[in-house]
Parts: C-alpha cells; structure tokens; sequence
C-alpha cells in the first residue's frame, strides 16, 4: 500500500490496530518530501531528527495501549505526521514568517495549536513555506523562494499557506496547519486540491501565531478529507487564557456529529443568485453549479440569499488588514529580538533593520496600513472600513437566520502562473474576493474540491457558516464527499 | 480625493513607518499606493450613517484568568534570540546620535 496519499484518519485507525508504526508513516513522509521538496519548495525549515524522534515515542505510546499497559487511549494523532505554516511557532524550531527579518529567530515556547498538537503525540516534520508574516496570495512572497503547485509546478500554490497546501497535495504530510487572514488557508486549498478549514474566529487560540491582522486572523488546517480536517480541529480549538479572544463555548465533538447522517434533507442551502463580485473563470463557475445540484440531490433545499455589502467587503478587509499589519509589525525594530541592522543610533537602527528586514510587499502593506491610519485619512478609510464591516456582519447575519450555510466559489480563477501578477498587487488582491468577507464577519468557512478545469487544475468550493457553525459546516461537507470524488485525486508529480 | 499619493507624500508616511525607501521604491509606490487607494476608496460609497464600527469580534465581554503565578520562561530562554546582551540586559545602540 502507498502510505503517502491515504487519509489522516486511515493512517490514524492502522496505527491504533499496530498494523503499522510511526516510523513507517513519518519516513514514509520524509521520502516523499525528498523526492519532491527541491521542485515544491513546501518547506522553509525540515525537522527530520525531531520527527523521527517523535515518531518512536508515539510507537511506544501506542504499543503500551495495543499491549494493555496502558488503559488511557491515546489521540488519534498520536504518531501521526503534520507539518506547521512558518507563522506559526513550535519550540526550538526557527519561525521565519516567510521573511529575513525572522531568519534566526527560534522560539523558546510553543503555540497553544501546536502544544497541543504536541500533547496529542502528533509528529512535526517541519515548517512550510508561506508568503512574508502571511502576506500574500501565492507564496511568492516568501524570502526563501516562490511554493510551487504540485499540480502544475509552473504555477503557484496560492497563498498564503502555499507549502501547507502543496506539502498536503503532494503526499508529504497527512495534514499541515495554515494561517486565513482573509482567505490564506481556503484559497491555496483550492488551488492545490485539498480541504482547507478555517474556524470561527476565536475558536482556535492565536498565541504563538505571529501577527498579521489580528482581528482578522484564525489557525486553520489542511487535510485530505472533511473528517481529517474534523480530526485536527478536535485536537486545537478550544479556550485558551494566554489568548482572551478564544471563545469560551467548549467546541462539539465534531467526530460524533459527522456520523449521524448521510443525507442533507431539511438542510438549507444560500445561493447569491446575483454575482456582484466580478468575472469568475467559466469552468469555476460550472464546477459551483454542479457543487450545488449535488447538495440539491442529497436532500438540500437551495435558498437564495443577498449579501447586499460583500462587495465592498475588499475594500473594508484591505483597509483593516493592513492598518493592523502596520501596527503589528510595528515591534521589529531591532532591538529584542529578530534581525538588527546597526546604524549610527537607535532612530537608524530602526530605519535600517526594517528597511533591509522586510520584503517589498509587506513595505508596501505597511505603507498602506500606516496611511489608512494617519490624521486625516483615519475617518475616510480605517473608520469608514470598521462600519462596513458592521454591514457585512450583519449581511451575514440575516442571511443565516434563513439558511445553515453558503455555498459559492472559493477563488475567481484555478492556479495562476508563477509571476503573472506580482508585478500588479490589486490584480493579486482580488484573488481573495470570495473568502475574505468571511474573516471580515469571523465566521467560518471550508474549501472544498469540487472539479478541474480544462488544465487539469483543481477547483474549489467555498461553504461558509454562522460563527460557531463548524459542526454543520463539516457535516455538510463529509456528506459531499462520502457522494463524490473530487478529494481523491492526486497529482501526479511528473517533474 | 485620493487621486494620487505624491513622492513627497510616500516618503512622509514612510518616515512614520520607520522605513527608508530607494528613489525607485518611492517612484513605484506612488504609483501602487495611488492605484490601491483609488480602488479602496469605493469604500465610501456605503452610506454608513448611524453605523457602530466594530471594535471587536466575537467576544464582548472582558475575558480574565486567576492571578495565580505560574511557572514562565527563564532569562536565558527570553534572551536567546536577541542580538546583543550584556549583564541579563538587551544591549542597545546609543539614542543620541554623535552628530
């Protein structure tokens, strides 16, 4: 049997039964991640030692519980391998965000996601490749090289959890976490073909994330499948003290919900009947059709809904996003942590280490942010942004007290050829049109893959819930994929 | 308003921001700056008399955890990942310049 491709959940029930070991599963990985690494480019940093290590542990946790020596069943994680977005820290492993400004910084704790993790005896292979501090739609961004998409390695993965997306695509890991400030989780899981969740906001903790847009941002996974993604979230959401915005509502056991039922009669489904957003690529647009008379054949009743102020919701995200990304980014000055480039005083030092430290598109996003907050602009753009964003949490709202999700595209067009719009940042902006409005109200969304286009590139479809709605959110999309099989295709790695 | 962000304008936000840009990076970030800002200022056709702005998300109550000292990270662990130390201390350039 080819490990490398099976699901999460798969390879976690053949570890409980000792019909296979950790080691296994993590060379199994490391192999994979051999043989493609050096034209993916998913990885900033490999943490082979500490994986195998891991690995050998969880195998003995496991043939304690198989022998009786233990009567605590272990997580169905244990001696599972993962791979964690570089925004994300996991103790002693370097936590570069994608740029030169964090090249050596090592963090000396863990995230709560990824402690958790750890607790659950998950395996870490290492850090994946994402644009810098998580801005970006491509991956291009990074400081360490452009992710390519194991689909097509001439196009991009999406962004900004790219190496997430490819590391999950191309068999190297059975699931990664990824960071969604405004689609980086669901978008590239579209791209690359593979489910990308992100949560409520609040629902998993962001302490030990390196900050973004921190109204904004939320840890998601990506996964092979629904039930994966469902096996991630159990572990990682939650309430945590050391992060006050993580809701105290205990999550559901997701698990159990996504066995109850088969069907989706008496489940409403919101359309937009209107497409307010701009030209979707035609084959995505028939591919979100055929999504729809699916969840119609299962049992779905199909309501139209308005969402009369998304479409100012780029704006309003932009806007927001990049004025918290001004105020965030404003602690890498040198001084405690992080590069320093020594001027002749402190006011050089600063200028000096920030302007060698960073990229050109978080400049530019700093220069934005800092604008949209300055005397003058400040009530015309950032508070002007902050009530819209009212409107389209209250849009939200209405429409979920009339149907339990929205279904829709996830991305206007498949994979974009490495470079085709770097050079023009608003192109790349509108790639987030359909996702972002959803970090905007903090509610949560899934990707889903629901076809190809005539490229062979994956498509996705985007189903988004009411806050705390995970649990419909994944029924709905386990169903989907128990009566398809758009999840199990795999690329085919022809380099 | 907000047709065109000017070099001059570029440079003041970027002192604010702490950054120095080249002649090249200030001529194209006029140009980004002023396409973006045009875009985003559509913004401003939502009427949005009467509108609270978010202040926050999800949770709107003060969350607070027992005052109860726990065990944190040790001087060394919190100093590792800075450039210069000396004596426990973060070694910082002068603030006064000799000029």
């Amino acid at each position: 049997m080819d490990l490398a491709f099976q699901s999460l959940a798969m390879v976690s029930d053949l570890l409980s039964t000792g019909d296979i070991t950790s080691v296994e599963l993590t060379e199994a990985c490391l192999t994979q991640i051999n043989s493609s690494e050096s034209k993916l480019n998913a990885f900033v940093t490999i943490s082979s030692d500490l994986a195998m290590q891991q690995a050998t542990n969880a195998d003995i946790t496991w043939q304690n519980w198989i022998n009786g020596k233990s009567n605590k069943k272990p997580s169905p994680l244990n001696g599972v391998p993962l791979a964690i977005k570089d925004v994300i820290c996991v103790s002693n492993i370097v936590a570069t965000a994608g740029s030169k400004m964090l090249e050596e910084f090592v963090p000396p704790y863990d995230s709560t996601a990824s402690e958790r993790l750890r607790d659950a005896g998950a395996i870490f292979l290492g850090k994946t490749n994402t644009d810098e501090f998580a801005m970006g739609s491509s991956t291009e961004n990074s400081a360490f090289g452009p992710t390519h998409n194991p689909w097509d390695i001439t196009r991009v993965p999406g962004g900004s959890s790219g190496g997430s997306a490819a590391a999950v695509s191309a068999g190297m890991t059975y699931g990664a976490l990824g960071t969604d400030t405004g689609g980086s989780v669901r978008q590239p899981a579209a791209m690359c073909g593979v489910v990308g969740l992100k949560p409520t906001y609040g629902r998993v903790s962001r302490y030990g994330l390196i900050a973004f847009g921190s109204s904004l941002d939320q840890i998601g996974t990506l996964t092979r499948t629904v039930k994966d993604a469902a096996l991630l979230l159990q572990v990682i959401s939650g309430q945590d003290l050391k992060d006050s915005t993580t809701l105290q509502k205990k999550p559901p056991n997701y698990l159990e919900v996504l066995a109850k039922t088969d069907n989706l009669i008496g489940i409403r489904v919101g359309i937009e009947e209107e497409n307010t957003m701009g030209s979707l690529q035609p084959e995505v647009e028939k591919s979100v059709q055929d999504t729809i008379k699916t969840l119609k054949h299962l049992g779905a009743e199909i309501v139209p809904v308005q969402l009369p102020h998304t479409k100012h919701a780029l704006e309003a995200y932009y806007l927001i996003a990049n004025a918290e990304a001004s105020a965030n980014l404003a602690r890498y000055d040198g001084i405690r942590f992080g590069r320093r480039q020594t001027g002749k005083n402190l006011w050089e030092t600063y200028i000096d280490t920030r302007s060698k430290g960073f990229g050109e598109e978080v400049k530019r996003r700093i220069m934005l942010g800092t604008y949209a907050l300055t005397a003058g602009y400040y009530e015309d753009y950032y508070l002007h942004a902050q009530k819209v964003r009212r409107l389209v949490q209250k849009d939200f709202a209405q429409a979920f007290s009339k149907v339990d999700v929205i279904v829709g595209p996830v991305t206007p067009t498949t994979a974009f050829k490495i470079g085709e719009k770097i050079e023009d940042p608003l192109q790349m902006y509108l790639s987030d049109i359909f996702t972002l409005s959803g970090n905007l109200a903090g509610i949560p969304g899934i990707s889903l893959p629901c076809g190809f286009d005539q490229n062979g590139l994956p498509i996705g479809a985007q189903l988004l819930g009411p806050a705390c709605g995970e649990e419909q959110l994944l029924t709905i999309a386990h169903i989907y994929q128990q009566a398809t099989d758009w999840h199990k295709h795999i690329p085919r790695l022809e380099y | 308003m907000a047709s065109t962000i000017s070099t001059n304008e570029v440079v003041r936000i970027a002192q604010l921001a702490r950054l120095h840009l080249t002649k090249d990076e200030i001529k194209s970030f006029s140009k980004d700056l002023s396409e973006i800002l045009n875009y985003m200022h559509q913004i401003n056709k939502v009427d949005v008399s009467n509108v609270r702005p978010t202040d926050n998300m999800l949770v709107s109550n003060t969350v607070l955890r027992p005052d109860v000292a726990q065990e944190s990270l040790s001087l060394d662990q919190l100093l590792n990942n800075a450039t210069e130390v000396n004596n426990g201390y973060f070694s910082v350039p002068p603030i006064l310049g000799k000029d």
